[in-house]
Parts: C-alpha cells; sequence; structure tokens
C-alpha cells in the first residue's frame, strides 16, 4: 500500500486529514482524505497515467477537475458493483472504493495495444470505411468490435435502486457558483419556489477554489453568506451530486440525482423530471486545450484544474509546474496557483502584447516569461518531461517539467443553453460561443454567459493549431482526433461541421466534446478559410453527462416494468392451480394444472362433453346511450344496427377508416336508445379511446353518451352442454330453456339474493354457453358458487388456451390474430354484410377500391393436416408456380384439436376461397407439410350445439 | 412516513352527459366545478368535462342513480354504478406526496395542488384520479385491476423515498 501521498501540500484545502480513507486502483492500495475524488486522491499519491486512449492506447492521464473530463474515464465500484466509465473528477472516495482501468491489456501502465499507436499513419480518421473491405468488412469487425468500446458493461446483478420523480418550481437555478448562488437568492427574495441544483458534492462552483473576491468580499465568506441566507429562506430546495442530463421544450429539464447513490441502506439513484417557469443557466465555462505536438501526454491539465486540486484538495499536480497559456486571465490563473504553493517555473504565452503587469508580477515571483513564444511540442512518452518550445525570434528552447498548465481560453458550457433551443454566436473576442436568444424561458448568467472576463482582462490569443507543431496535435482526447484527421476529413471534402463531426469521430461519446469542439470548429474553420461563426456547431442533444441506465428505467423493471392487470377473481384462479400467462396487459388463467398440453386438451374436451367455467371478465364493455346510439353505432359496426330488437345480441366487426378489420365482438340492445357493447380483451381501451375520438371529434352532432364498464362487470362464462343445467340452479335466475332465452339474446334481472346480474347467450366456442355478469366486487363468490353447483354436472375451470382452441375448432374469428394490418371484412368472409349494410359505416368507402375487392387477396380458410406433423402460426402457404419458392400466405392459428384427432389451423391464403378441398403445401422451420384447404368451420358447421 | 389505506365501503356512480348539457346538469346537481371534489352526503368529483363521480359512504348505487335520474330527467345522461370498477386508496404522512411525485407528473405543491383540487392523470403508469383530502393526504381512485400492482408499487416506492429522505 502506497502511505504516502507525496504530492499532498502540507496544509489547506478543503479535505478533512483527520479521516483518512483506503481505496484501490487497478488492485494497488492507495489512501487519501475525506473531501477528496478519486482524481485528486490519485494526483495526491502521484498516479499520473489513469487510462488508455480510445484508439491507439496512448497513456493519458487527469485533464480537468470536472465534468469535462476527456481522460480520467474509468470502472468505479463503491460496494454496489461496478460503474463502467465513472468520471474520475466526479466521483468521491469513500473506503474500500474499488477503480479500475478498463479497456487496457495487460496494464495500464503498459498496453500492447499502443501499438497501433506507432502505427498510427495507417490507421487515420475512417480507416475502417476504407480499409479491411477485402474479402469483406465482417472478417475483420469482431477483432475491431473486441477494441473499441470505453468500459465494460457489468454482468452482476444491480445493487443500486433507481427512481423516477417529479418536481415543479418557479426557478431552477443551474449551477451554484458565484452566478448561480445570485440569481437563487434573487429568486428566492422574490418569494419565487428556488431550486437550486449542483453537481457537486457540496455548493459554490469555482468559489471553492478561485479565490478572486467576489462583491469586494473574499470568495469563501461570500460563499458562506449566500449559502446562509439561502438555508434560512424555506422556499429553497438545494439538490447536491445531481446532473441536470436533458433540457427539453416546455421548460422540461431531466436531472440525474446520486446524492444517496452511496447510501448504507442501499444505493438509490433518482431522475428527476422537473418542470420550472423559470430556468436560469449559471453552468460556468470550460477551460480548453491548447493545441501543440503531443499536447495529450499525462501531466498536462487545464491551468484553471490546477488551482481547483492545489486550493480546494491541497493537491500539488507537479513539482517542476509549466504554464502555457493563450490570454491574461490564465495568468492569473497560474500566478493563483504559485501564491497556493505550487511554484511556478515559467510561463509560455505565444501572444506579445501580454499585460505588462502581470509579466512584472511573474517575474517578480521568480517565474520566467516567454512572450510571443510558440509552443512545439510536449517530450516525454507515458509522462510530460518537458516541453519544446520556439522563440519569437525562431530559436527553439526546451523547458523541463513534470506538469504543464495549460490555458486555451474559457468557452460558456453553453450544451443545455442550446439543447432549449437557445442560438448561439461566436464572440471573436473572446473566442467562444456565447448564448444569444431562446424560445423557452431561461436566462443565462455568468461564465455561462461568457461573463467571465472583460477585453480589457482577457485577451485571448485568435484559436489556432500551433504551426511549428512536430508531432500529432490532440483535438478529442477522448476520441484520439488529430489535426491531421481534421485536415484529411476538408481535404475529402466534409467541410460540413456535421460531416465532420461523423467523420472524425471528434466531439463524440460521453464527453460530447466539452474540451475538443471549440477547437475542432475553429480549425475547421482556418482549413475552408471560414470564421467559426460560419462554421457553426453540431446540435447539443442531452444527456450533458452520461446517466446509468438504472437511472432511466427507474423502477419500471422486474414486476412494474409492465403494470399487470388482476381480473376480480384472480385469487380464485390462484385456488384453482391456474397458470397465468399475459394476454394483453392482463394476467390470465391460460390453463389449469401442470402439464400444459394435457390440461388444454383436458379443458376443451369437458366443454365439448360437460360444461366448464371460463372468466371472460376483461372482455371490454361500454354502455352507449342516446336518441342517436343505433345511428352512432352503426357508424362503427360493419354490421346493421336499427334492426336489432331489445333483448337480442348481434356480432359486430368495427374497420379503420381504410377498411381493415379493426376489433370484433357482440353488441346488445338494452333498449331503444341504449346498448352495451363488447370488445375484444386486450383491444379495450383502444377501442374505448377509438369510440370516444368518433364520437367527440368526426360525430359531435349526434346525441350519445359511451361509458365504460369493463371492470364494473365480471363475466362468468359457463359452456358446454350442461351450462345450462348449471346456471339455471342458481337461486333467482330467469328461466334460460331456449324458448324463452335462445340463443344470441340478453337478460338483465335480480337473483334471490338481491344482487344484479346480466346474462347473454353468445358462444365463442360453439357450444352452449352463456355470459353471466355481476358486479365485480362479487366475482369470487360467484365463482365459488357456479363452481359449487356445477360440481354435480362435471364443471371444471378452462383457461384461455383452451378457449382459443375451441374457437379455432368452430372457426371463429380472433381480430389480431387471424387478420393483419391489411385484411378486410371480405377476406374473412363478412363481404356480403358489408356489401348488403344500407348505410355508411367507418371504413366503407375503402372497400370501394378495387385492390380491395380483388379476389386474388388473402382470404381466411381452414385446412387439415394429416399424420403426425407439428406446425406452427406463421408458417408460409408456398407455391413453386413460376419458379422459385413464393409466399401465398400464412398460417394464423393451428392446433392439434381433441376434438377432431388432427392438426387443424387457419391462415390467410390467396384467392383461398376458391381453393376449397386444394392440397397445400406448408413451409415451417425449414419443413414442407402438406395440407388440405376446407372452409374455416370444423365443428358442427350448422351451429346446432350453440343453439341447443 | 406513508400510511396507506383500501377504503371498501364507499358506493360510487359515474354520472356523464353530453357536453352541452355539463353546466345544467351541474347546477341541477351541485356538482363539482373543474378539477375540484365538492363535499356533501353525497360527494361529487369532477372527471371531465361531461363526466362525474358520485360517492356516499351511505347510499347505495341504485340510490345515487335515482337521484341522478330524477334530477336529469330531461336531460341525456348516464349514470352508472361504477362501485366495482374503482378502487380507492387513501395515503397519508409526511412521505405521501414525495411517494406520488415518483410516479405522477403533475403538479403536487401543497400551494398548486390544494385540499378538494382532483386530476384525472398518470400514476405509475397507470391511468390514476387523484384527490387532495387535505395536507399530506391524499385520495387514488383506479381501475380495480391494477389495484394489487399500485399497492405493490407504493410500497416499493415509499422505501425509496424513505431512504432518500433519510439523506
Amino acid at each position: 500500500m502506497s502511505g504516502v501521498q507525496e504530492f499532498r501540500l502540507e496544509k489547506g484545502g478543503r479535505i478533512d486529514r483527520s479521516c483518512v480513507i483506503h481505496f484501490s486502483f487497478n488492485g494497488r492500495r492507495y489512501s487519501g482524505f475525506h473531501g477528496d475524488t478519486l482524481a485528486s486522491a490519485l494526483l495526491a499519491n502521484g498516479v499520473r497515467v489513469v487510462n488508455r486512449s480510445f484508439k491507439f492506447h496512448r497513456p493519458r492521464g487527469i485533464f480537468s477537475a470536472g465534468v469535462e473530463e476527456p481522460n480520467g474515464l474509468m470502472g468505479v465500484d463503491v460496494g454496489n458493483g461496478m460503474v463502467p466509465i465513472s468520471r474520475a473528477t466526479l466521483v468521491p472516495i469513500v473506503e474500500g472504493l474499488k477503480a479500475e482501468t478498463q479497456g487496457c491489456f495487460p496494464s495500464v501502465k503498459f498496453d500492447v495495444a499502443r501499438v497501433l499507436d506507432y502505427t498510427r499513419r495507417l490507421w487515420p480518421a475512417g480507416f475502417y470505411n476504407k480499409t479491411f473491405t477485402w474479402p469483406k468488412w465482417h472478417t475483420y469487425e469482431w477483432a475491431i468490435r473486441a477494441m473499441a468500446g470505453l468500459g465494460i458493461a457489468p454482468n452482476d446483478g444491480d445493487k443500486a435502486r433507481y427512481r423516477h420523480a417529479n418536481l415543479h418550481c418557479d426557478v431552477l437555478v443551474v449551477g451554484s457558483g458565484m452566478a448561480g448562488l445570485k440569481a437563487a437568492i434573487t429568486a428566492a427574495r422574490n418569494g419565487d419556489d428556488v431550486v437550486l441544483v449542483e453537481q457537486d458534492v457540496e455548493l459554490g462552483g469555482s468559489l471553492l477554489f478561485d479565490s478572486e473576491p467576489v462583491d469586494k468580499k473574499a470568495a469563501l465568506n461570500f460563499l458562506l453568506d449566500s449559502i446562509a441566507e439561502l438555508q434560512s429562506l424555506p422556499n429553497v430546495n438545494f439538490m447536491l451530486r445531481s446532473t441536470v442530463a436533458g433540457y427539453y421544450d416546455h421548460n422540461v429539464l431531466t436531472i440525474h440525482d446520486r446524492s444517496v447513490a452511496g447510501h448504507h441502506d442501499g444505493p438509490v439513484e433518482t431522475f428527476w423530471k422537473v418542470r420550472a417557469a423559470k430556468v436560469v443557466l449559471a453552468t460556468g465555462a470550460i477551460e480548453q486545450p491548447l493545441m501543440f505536438g503531443n499536447n495529450d501526454l499525462p501531466g498536462i491539465m487545464q491551468a484553471s484544474a490546477m488551482l481547483h486540486y492545489a486550493n480546494r484538495y491541497s493537491v500539488r499536480c507537479g513539482k517542476i509546474v509549466v504554464g502555457a497559456v493563450n490570454n491574461d486571465r490564465a495568468w492569473r490563473t497560474l500566478l493563483a496557483l504559485h501564491d497556493a504553493g505550487v511554484a511556478v517555473n515559467s510561463i509560455v504565452d505565444n501572444r506579445i502584447d501580454v499585460d505588462a503587469n502581470l509579466i512584472a508580477e511573474a517575474r517578480s515571483k521568480g517565474i520566467e516569461v516567454f512572450e510571443g513564444a510558440t509552443l512545439v511540442r510536449g517530450v516525454g512518452d507515458r509522462r510530460i518531461r518537458g516541453i519544446q518550445i520556439r522563440h519569437s525570434y525562431g530559436k527553439k528552447r526546451r523547458l523541463a517539467c513534470d506538469a504543464l498548465a495549460v490555458s486555451g481560453g474559457l468557452n460558456p458550457t453553453v450544451h443545455l443553453y442550446s439543447q432549449a433551443g437557445g442560438k448561439l454566436k461566436f464572440n471573436s473576442e473572446k473566442q467562444c460561443f456565447v448564448p444569444v436568444e431562446c424560445r423557452q424561458h431561461v436566462s443565462v448568467c455568468g461564465a455561462a454567459n461568457g461573463e467571465f472576463a472583460d477585453q480589457t482582462n482577457y485577451r485571448i490569443a485568435k484559436r489556432d493549431c500551433s504551426p511549428a507543431a512536430t508531432g500529432s496535435q490532440w483535438v478529442d482526447y477522448l476520441h484520439d482526433v488529430t489535426v491531421s484527421d481534421l485536415e484529411l476529413a476538408v481535404r475529402e471534402n466534409f467541410i460540413s461541421v456535421e460531416h465532420l463531426k461523423r467523420y472524425t469521430t471528434t466531439g463524440m461519446a460521453v464527453d460530447q466534446g466539452k474540451t475538443s469542439n471549440l477547437n475542432a470548429l475553429s480549425i475547421l474553420g482556418k482549413l475552408t478559410d471560414r470564421d467559426p461563426e460560419d462554421v457553426g456547431t453540431t446540435t447539443f442533444r442531452p444527456q450533458f453527462m452520461p446517466v446509468t441506465m438504472g437511472a432511466i428505467a427507474g423502477n419500471r423493471r422486474g414486476e412494474f416494468y409492465s403494470p399487470p392487470r388482476l381480473l376480480a377473481a384472480h385469487d380464485w384462479h390462484v385456488e384453482q392451480v391456474a397458470e397465468f400467462d399475459d394476454y394483453g396487459s392482463w394476467k390470465r388463467p391460460a390453463y389449469y394444472g401442470s402439464d400444459r398440453q394435457r390440461s388444454i386438451d383436458k379443458e376443451v374436451l369437458r366443454v365439448r362433453e360437460s360444461v366448464g367455467i371460463f372468466d371472460g371478465s376483461a372482455l371490454g364493455k361500454f354502455e352507449v346511450k342516446g336518441p342517436d346510439a343505433a345511428k352512432f353505432l352503426s357508424m362503427m359496426y360493419v354490421n346493421t344496427v336499427h334492426t336489432l330488437r331489445p333483448g337480442k345480441v348481434r356480432y359486430g366487426l368495427m374497420l379503420t377508416e381504410s377498411g381493415v378489420v379493426l376489433d370484433d365482438g357482440v353488441f346488445i340492445r338494452l333498449a331503444e336508445d341504449h346498448f352495451l357493447i363488447n370488445t375484444t380483451s386486450a383491444a379495450a381501451e383502444r377501442i374505448g379511446a377509438w369510440i370516444e375520438e368518433w364520437r367527440q371529434c368526426e360525430l359531435p352532432h349526434m346525441e350519445v353518451i359511451v361509458t365504460p364498464v369493463t371492470s364494473q362487470w365480471s363475466v362468468v362464462t359457463v359452456a358446454g352442454p350442461k351450462s345450462r343445467d348449471v346456471l339455471q340452479a342458481i337461486p333467482g335466475m330467469r328461466d334460460l330453456a331456449t324458448a324463452e332465452f335462445p340463443h344470441m339474446s340478453f337478460f338483465e334481472g335480480q337473483l334471490a339474493d338481491g344482487t344484479q346480474y346480466r346474462v347473454q347467450r353468445v358462444s365463442f366456442s360453439g357450444e352452449l354457453s352463456y355470459e353471466l355478469s355481476i358486479p365485480s366486487d362479487r366475482a369470487i363468490e360467484f365463482f365459488r358458487l357456479v363452481a359449487a353447483i356445477g360440481e354435480q354436472f362435471g364443471i371444471a375451470p378452462v383457461g384461455i388456451e383452451a378457449i382459443l382452441v375451441l374457437r379455432t375448432e368452430k372457426g371463429f374469428l380472433h381480430v389480431g390474430v387471424d387478420t393483419d394490418g391489411m385484411t378486410n371484412p371480405m377476406d374473412v368472409g363478412f363481404g356480403s354484410i358489408a356489401a348488403n349494410k344500407k348505410s355508411d359505416f367507418i371504413g366503407a368507402r375503402s372497400l370501394q377500391r378495387l385492390q380491395d375487392r380483388s379476389s386474388a387477396r388473402r382470404q381466411l380458410i381452414g385446412f387439415e393436416v394429416e399424420g403426425n406433423h407439428e406446425l406452427e402460426a406463421g408458417a408460409h402457404f408456398v407455391t413453386n408456380n413460376g419458379g422459385g419458392r413464393r409466399s401465398e400466405g400464412f398460417v394464423t392459428t393451428a392446433y392439434r384439436s381433441p376434438t377432431m384427432g388432427k392438426l387443424i389451423g387457419l391462415g390467410l391464403l390467396e384467392r383461398g376461397f376458391d381453393r376449397m378441398g386444394e392440397e397445400v403445401s406448408l413451409f415451417d422451420q425449414g419443413h414442407i407439410t402438406p395440407a388440405r384447404v376446407v372452409n374455416a368451420c370444423f365443428y358442427d358447421p350448422g351451429g346446432e350445439r350453440m343453439r341447443a | 412516513m406513508l400510511n396507506t389505506e383500501q377504503c371498501a365501503d364507499r358506493t360510487m356512480v359515474m354520472l356523464k352527459v353530453t357536453l352541452g348539457a355539463a353546466a345544467e346538469a351541474a347546477a341541477r346537481l351541485h356538482l363539482a366545478p373543474p378539477l375540484l371534489r365538492s363535499r356533501g352526503e353525497v360527494e361529487s368529483y369532477w372527471y371531465g368535462p361531461d363526466c362525474w363521480i358520485l360517492a356516499s359512504d351511505d347510499q347505495a348505487a341504485n340510490d345515487l342513480v335515482e337521484i341522478c335520474n330524477d334530477a336529469l330527467d330531461d336531460v341525456l345522461h348516464s349514470a352508472v354504478d361504477c362501485t366495482s370498477a374503482l378502487t380507492i386508496f387513501r395515503l397519508s404522512g409526511s412521505d405521501a406526496r414525495d411517494v406520488l411525485a415518483s410516479g405522477t407528473g403533475i403538479d403536487l405543491r401543497s400551494n398548486k395542488f390544494k385540499a378538494d383540487s382532483c386530476y384525472r392523470t398518470r400514476l405509475a403508469g397507470v391511468t390514476a384520479f387523484i384527490v387532495a383530502n387535505g395536507e399530506d393526504k391524499f385520495e387514488l381512485m383506479i381501475d380495480r385491476s391494477y389495484a394489487g400492482y399500485l399497492k405493490e408499487w407504493l410500497s416499493d416506492t415509499q422505501s425509496i423515498v424513505k431512504i432518500a429522505a433519510a439523506s
């Protein structure tokens, strides 16, 4: 274990030196202090190489101290499983933390894949589009894919819990630096509900390390006073370790909250959706790198990051520090760094008009100054050991160092503003993009608005690559993009910024170009002789920072992934040893017992021979009432409605405007102006919305009211030759004899115990069948009652799978199974009903099209297969006519019928109605099975049994 | 802290009228104005521009239907028993608001979602009717088929909220 933090300054910082924390990096143990981030602790321990680059496996070190970090990405485990591509600069260390570099072999110190770096002339931007084409790309794809990627997705179970949450506020302030605090205080004093979001573990932003006074107060005093005032106000909420990830229309923002990600009762990450009346973006600015050869060596860091590490974490990032900058502001940063105890040996600036006072101050501190000097290259292999510069008079010189503080000026963090739809403008004086205007209610303040300096104290040089550079100049550290890659792209005419991004991949991946975009745009501008303003920017998209997949999913996983609907009699089915399955959103009994096929066959035969009890409660039910009810339903159904008498039931088919079969079910006339309609179970909500849409939007002149009653009524379906005997035995049940109550009749009454009930004599099985509806509160009671009464008749529960076999034997349509997005009523045998209907209905006009009336369409037929063949729905009817195998349609339903003793099915077959008796071939999973086309109704074609 | 109670003994009737008759129906039956619940022997919840839920702890559903039929004898309306269709949960406690905010996007701030306010919205992925019963007290009405799911969801969410609140 390395116990000596040799790069820790003796005093200062916001760390708690009394609280030593142990952690490991690549298996080696280190120590840090409470308050450290993983990056600061690694730097304190002298760890310089923390990662290998994405493409060339070059050694890389910590570059920044914040969200923009392009290099310090690693797998981090705080005891809850390894989270890949975590930014070391944002992870507070905790006891036992394990960090490891991912994507290098055998170690981060020596990575064999660096051979790619030594041969990188062979792998320019887009190399994979130009090479590896012989014999084909896929020959090499596996190897390239294996080397690509930034991290390794964990395989082990996730111990973290995730939550979605919603929040409303008057003002959302993003960022808690000087500008954010001032904005929050102003809004809070105004009485607004304020939420202040900070991605760091504490409030303050740059106030935590930048000692420049604010409003004539010391920075830390300003911070403490501001926090005290905000905490005293009841209308301010703070969110720490929370990153605003996305900014959407209507001022909706998403926040990834990791404030309890290390909680001892189990980590929780929250993904907030915030709706704010006003948003204030105080997101600060990001210091940009400078362009010169080997500008990616470990030890090269932002000047502001070095000051951050020194003042906040009491870490010196090197023993021999040199500054290389292009603006006056960075001089002040370097001088502050010097004052903080990190001696700066020299400062190199390519400008010749540096503020004389700054030069004088630097020299007074013993800092050597190189004005007008050009950076040539960084010297070193696995870490920086010096830099080579070229004086203005042409002579080159080498300066030794083990850390180089660079500053290419600041660029406002405008990602969220841009996501909100905000327009950006290039400010040539500040050499950066600043916000201009936005359609949303958002303000930008502080450094994020370019207010980090004025021209008199900033004076940045024009953004450019080094004219004297030797070696590659790295533009995008994360994606290993160099200036020569940009030059190549321009040579190949990828001169649009969007094309450049995609061709070179600059600005992609998890850092979204926070330290590369501006330089890339400037270089593109120079190469194409355009101003950065004309080059423009690529589109900023959510997420601003990576968000864990778990946080995006929230707790909508496992049992909460898809809310299950349970039948009112669910517990009764459990008692009956039902095996449940998902049917639409419902969990319904598929069959009863342990052996699936045996149970289903037994249940089918039970209904055919005696009686079965089935839960039909999921059936959609709507009451339609009003003087125009019949007229309205006549529009909804292909079938004629107005001739139906009260107390009678009719089967109906609904179509879309395109004439495609949408749904089916029976409709019942309760009274002259009152109907009850049934829809299929899975489509009940969708059809309810469809009917309402027509009522409200297309037929608002009709006097009609539609009321959903699906859940109010539970349906006990009793089917089989003995079903009448069972139901008749319920005390108070009306006379169910056919003469009194024939097939397709309805009755509403009261049982002996006062229970309101509805009974309709309809059949989906082809047997005598009744659907008894009772209020759902009493469902379990009634299932028990009917089962007890039916015991003497041999009643047993029947699941959906058996019902589906029964309806197939009878040839009854199952919309959505036997129909697809093209099936019209003529295709399923309802042509004459549609043709004979005198009034208009939805889809009627579409059925007039020649294509819809063509006899060559796929039509619903039955088929039989002799022998022991097995067949799945989806098998194709194939023909060899015309050369080659061609599909003529497909099987929609196939079962081995226990009643018929053979394999039967339904299918959509070209010209099917004209092909009765024809032998056809079915192609199923590589096998050809012979079958014979028959009428779709296999069982009791005359319907005597259900009318009995 | 969150207390969840499932309320069983309450009869409910869904009253629907045509949009043009909504004002007349509201006046005759003293129904709740938009986005509110009216108190009384028979409570009414504004369920939509042309729809209310009438609820009572004492009266049978048929009686509520009769009240509607009597008052609206010359107005097209539909009053149907929905006692069995809806399940009512009553939530109370300091965590109630946070638990609900985990599942719905509506503004639950106490100065916006005041007592007797009610919204028909989505909660935890299902359609729900949320009523403010008072400070940190809420009533949820959901389709009975989702009752088991929602109960589990409330319990799971509460345990997460508890951790977040304790930090």
